[in-house]
């Protein structure tokens, strides 16, 4: 964090100290994304209840996911709007999944739909 | 010593519009989110036809989790570099913005190798062909529509590293960089879904 740390020279402007701070957060953004895939590759393998394992997979993604479009894509310097904008087909997609999983589920009678 | 003028955001004047988004940002963005639903009607498919259909199939034996791994840090890595290579252009640093581009097209084409890897090893050593099944066809669409995302997108930034070499290039294309570096990342997401739901989800 050396250089955010640092007084800024006279007429280096707060736009290019804005982005000094970012390469640090996608730095420790990359770092903590690799860690999470890691975890994700070990908790496959641990024995435990496969309820929970599919909840942490599913909650590790889901932190991956937002982090990558929070700082990655710029969503936490942006304005708003393009969050409203992707969060809604992204809310659309998550719907339509959803609701064809369970319209879709396995008769336990035996028939396949 | 720079002026300040030399370190404004060369992307100030476009946001001058009635949303104060970029017009190409805009669309961009709203083009992922058609995007997303696009992909979910993919994965949506295959999570359905591997309820019903169960045992066509046991994916544990055609995966390799190594080499999907690998590719899933190989892709979160480049994308490290685009947010990197955008940041870049925005500080109008040209030498990084180069250097950065290049390790991203680097990554995305590792990516496309290992995926063609893949493909070839599954065809190959273990008889999963589009039309074997209906896992191999749910499977070959769904990542295959993913790899030629990934595909576009190195040929998108392969022709900005090519279009930084040029005369005509400005610092107000920073916001083309910034635009294609959305896709890039959106690319990576939809990979981050697919690892979990089609390829661990079967080691459970």
């Amino acid at each position: 964090m050396a250089l955010s740390n640092k007084i800024p020279e006279p007429g280096f402007s707060s736009h290019l100290i804005q982005e000094h701070k970012k390469y640090f957060t996608f730095f420790n953004v990359a770092l903590a994304l690799i860690l999470i895939t890691a975890v994700e590759l070990v908790i496959v393998y641990i024995p435990v209840s496969k309820f929970i394992v599919l909840s942490s997979l599913t909650v590790l993604s889901l932190v991956k996911f937002l982090a990558v479009i929070w700082w990655f894509m710029h969503l936490r310097w942006d304005k708003a709007l393009c969050t409203i904008l992707f969060m809604i087909g992204l809310l659309v997609a998550t719907g339509t999944v959803t609701a064809l999983l369970f319209l879709f589920d396995v008769d336990p009678a035996g028939s396949p739909l | 010593m720079a002026d300040s003028s030399t370190h404004a955001d060369p992307l100030e004047e476009l946001k001058n519009t009635n949303t104060g988004v970029e017009n190409k940002k805009m669309a961009m963005w709203a083009f992922l989110a058609s995007d997303c639903m696009f992909f979910g009607t993919l994965i949506s498919t295959h999570l359905i036809y591997r309820k019903i259909y169960p045992t066509v199939v046991d994916p544990t034996a055609i995966f390799s989790i190594e080499l999907t791994g690998f590719s899933s840090f190989i892709l979160l890595m480049s994308s490290f570099l685009m947010a990197l290579s955008v940041s870049a252009s925005h500080k109008k640093n040209m030498k990084s913005l180069r250097f950065f581009l290049f390790g991203t097209i680097i990554f995305g084409l590792i990516f496309l190798g290992g995926q063609v890897y893949e493909f070839s090893h599954f065809v190959h050593e273990r008889n999963l062909t589009l039309s074997s099944n209906v896992f191999g066809s749910t499977f070959y669409v769904l990542t295959g529509t993913h790899g030629v995302h990934v595909a576009l997108g190195v040929l998108w930034l392969a022709s900005w590293l090519g279009y930084t070499y040029s005369k005509k290039f400005k610092w107000e294309n920073a916001l083309d960089i910034e635009t294609a570096g959305l896709y890039w990342h959106f690319v990576d997401i939809v990979w981050i879904v697919i690892f979990t739901a089609v390829y661990l989800v079967e080691y459970l």
